[in-house]
């Protein structure tokens, strides 16, 4: 939204890029999917023939290398363009910050990038990224970060240095961290502003507890207390190649720039891996929760409960349950019923992602006008229940198959794309043969299967139910359907309501 | 320019300049926002100094370099996928014919300083310019500031002017339209927009209300 000069062009282009998502992705993957053959020109779109999807998807130990015997990296050319892109991705983050340093490993990362090197002050390295045309990015997150780098494959040379003097040796210049602080407490103070942040940090504690990691947030006392030096020895803490997997895609000889690796990481002493993130000790209480923000019209509302990790026996089964539930768009149930149906919403959809460290979560959710929140919600529990007590049809299940299979040559849709895929499986430990089978595995889901980890994975008793919008007009509901409403949705349980926190101590007010 | 007028001499809110390579006769434009309290003719002279600068100065290699591997890196990255790379054919063809997407960057390489100044020299003339200077009305002084303006800074306030000029003559379906799919984008903005945004719909839903074609 920067320029914010709203032509009919940047209109078109912003419903062209909405539009045609889909379509390059797919037209990507035809092309990996050996159908490249010329066919004459047709006449029209209509007369092109599309032969059966016959793929099969690259392996990974053919584009793995181990650097300076800790490493893993996964090189994959493509002469196409000569762009090269190569991104560490780094073990560790937010979880690893020590108490009352909260929002130490979002700086860390952020000024690695933004405070210059030991070689060369902030300013300079700016310029000599832009002289080189480079795009140089890094930052860390709450279970890991990234730092990456595309340049042209002609300034192969500087580009490297740079990106490995900044990832090695930042010098974390004290302007641009004062202005990064700044920019940080600025953003704080808007923290109860959207109903957006308000239901993601909530959710978040209403889930995993409010001292598990996920749910920490920064403070002023605690963003005011982070130094130089803190950034300094949190980035010696934890980057380091005993931390890293390394992706690289484009215009490189695999053994050359094996080669640069090795020699930088070589001389570069590698500790041990960080302890992995830990899983949450909090039982979340099921029930209803409310936050008041009288100002808004619109209601958001989340309604889940703990999911299940990767690597579960019915992993497969719970993605293809879950896309004919609400993980599919306009073909799943929770967005027929409560957008195409009732009209109720824009946005409605579920998700049952597995977690990597611990469970994941179900949640499904909405946004609705304050009036109609009650009776989306009942739709979406009730919707829960029928995947328990019905088989999908036979039509549900095989739209949700074929999906699944056609699309999945997407995640090998280019050489960054592959590299990628695999670089992120190592970070987070996934099985190697994970999509050697996959499609096997898709094909094998019966309707038996669906109705079976349903039951076991979907928890009505166990729903947490939170709503972020103007309370009072919510419970009120809908004077024309009063069969709907909020305490119906609490089952007689007291419906909680969660005072909005100081934003800058984040305490709440006790009521 | 960004860097003359608006860092150093703190004369615009903003300064670019682009050139348009039409079929036919293109142009080249340059062009800034006064900051407030500052004259428009002292940044046209700011301007005319800029653009004398490359004339009578041979641009240095190394911000020549600058701009080429710039301008080579945007194209390749433009070409990454099979859709980007349709959306350029289809550009480059309306422009000079689709052929120069293969050719122009082995031109474009090939320019040098010494061009560059060559080329300044030949169409930075008075007598092939056009010059526009837009001034505000000068507000009453009795009137109450615009209350939908109070919150925003210097350079949104100029942005909103140039919104209010487009939706004026906007449709009323695609003032609705742009309407939908701001509020869509409202929650996803950074939080130092939403004011702008805020006032976009305003002036979107006002549109609308005058109705009219």
């Amino acid at each position: 939204m920067a320029g914010l000069t709203f032509s009919r062009a940047a209109i078109a282009s912003i419903v062209a890029v909405a539009l045609t998502g889909g379509l390059v992705a797919e037209s990507t993957g035809v092309r990996q999917a050996g159908q490249t053959k010329a066919q004459p020109i047709p006449a029209h779109p209509r007369d092109l023939k599309f032969g059966p999807l016959d793929y099969t998807p690259p392996e990974s130990s053919k584009h793995r290398h181990v650097i300076a015997g800790v490493a893993p990296a996964y090189l994959v050319e493509d002469h196409d363009l000569p762009l090269v892109t190569v991104t560490v991705h780094i073990r560790g983050g937010s979880y690893l910050e020590p108490k009352g340093k909260e929002g130490l490993a979002a700086l860390t990362g952020g000024q690695m990038r933004a405070g210059g090197t030991a070689a060369m002050s902030a300013e300079q390295f700016d310029e000599e990224v832009e002289v080189l045309a480079a795009n140089i990015s890094s930052g860390l997150g709450p279970t890991s970060g990234t730092a990456s780098v595309n340049f042209l494959a002609k300034e192969m040379d500087r580009a490297l240095q740079l990106f490995f003097d900044m990832l090695k040796a930042p010098r974390f210049q004290t302007d641009r961290l004062d202005l990064a602080r700044s920019q940080a407490l600025q953003a704080m103070e808007r923290r109860n502003d959207s109903t957006e942040d308000i239901e993601e940090r909530e959710w978040l504690r209403l889930i995993r507890g409010p001292d598990h990691f996920a749910s920490r947030r920064s403070t002023k006392a605690s963003i005011d207390s982070i130094s130089r030096e803190d950034l300094a020895a949190f980035h010696q803490q934890i980057v380091h190649p005993g931390a890293f997997v390394i992706s690289a895609a484009g215009d490189f000889e695999t053994a050359d720039l094996k080669a640069r690796l090795e020699r930088v990481l070589g001389a570069w002493p590698a500790k041990a891996a960080p302890p992995p993130p830990p899983a949450p000790t909090h039982m979340p209480a099921p029930g209803v929760y409310v936050v008041n923000k009288p100002d808004v019209n619109q209601g958001r509302v989340s309604i889940g409960h703990v999911g299940h990790r990767r690597g579960d026996p019915d992993e497969v089964a719970i993605e293809m349950m879950n896309d004919i539930l609400g993980g599919s768009g306009f073909t799943s149930r929770i967005t027929n019923r409560v957008r195409s149906d009732e009209g109720l919403a824009y946005s409605a959809g579920s998700s049952a992602a597995p977690g990597v460290y611990y469970e994941g979560q179900f949640v499904a959710s909405f946004q609705s006008k304050s009036a109609t929140v009650a009776q989306a919600a009942q739709i979406v529990i009730d919707e829960i229940e029928r995947m328990r007590n019905e088989k999908p049809s036979a039509d549900e299940l095989t739209t949700v198959k074929n999906y699944a299979v056609e699309v999945f040559p997407r995640y090998f849709s280019s050489a960054s794309a592959i590299a990628s895929t695999f670089a992120n499986d190592e970070l987070t430990g996934r099985d190697p043969a994970y999509w050697k089978t996959y499609r096997e595995r898709v094909r094998a889901v019966t309707a038996d299967d669906i109705q079976r980890v349903a039951r076991r994975y979907l928890q009505p008793d166990k729903l947490v139910i939170l709503a972020v919008g103007a309370v009072d007009d919510m419970l009120k509901g809908n004077p024309d359907k009063p069969q709907y409403s909020i305490e119906k949705l609490a089952k007689g349980r007291p419906i909680t309501r969660i005072p909005l926190p100081d934003p800058l101590t984040m305490t709440y007010p006790t009521q | 320019l960004y860097r003359s007028l608006v860092l150093d001499q703190k004369l615009a809110t903003s300064a670019s300049a682009g050139q348009n390579g039409l079929k036919w006769e293109g142009y080249f434009e340059a062009s800034a926002v006064a900051r407030p309290g500052r004259d428009p003719r002292e940044v046209e002279e700011a301007l005319y100094q800029e653009l004398e600068k490359l004339k009578t100065t041979r641009v240095e290699d190394r911000e020549l370099q600058k701009v080429k591997n710039r301008f080579a890196a945007d194209t390749f990255r433009r070409l990454q996928s099979n859709f980007a790379l349709m959306l350029q054919l289809l550009i480059a063809d309306n422009n000079r014919g689709w052929r120069t997407f293969n050719t122009d960057p082995a031109t474009i390489t090939a320019v040098t300083a010494e061009d560059v100044q060559r080329v300044a020299q030949t169409y930075f003339k008075p007598e092939r310019r056009a010059v526009a200077l837009y001034y505000t009305k000068a507000a009453d002084a009795t009137a109450a500031p615009d209350p939908l303006l109070a919150d925003l800074s210097d350079e949104e306030r100029a942005q909103v002017g140039q919104m209010r000029a487009a939706i004026a003559q906007m449709p009323v379906e695609q003032a609705k339209q742009m309407l939908q799919q701001v509020s869509q984008k409202e929650a996803s903005a950074p939080p130092d927009k939403r004011k702008l945004l805020g006032v976009l719909k305003t002036l979107l839903q006002q549109r609308i209300d005058k109705g009219g074609l």
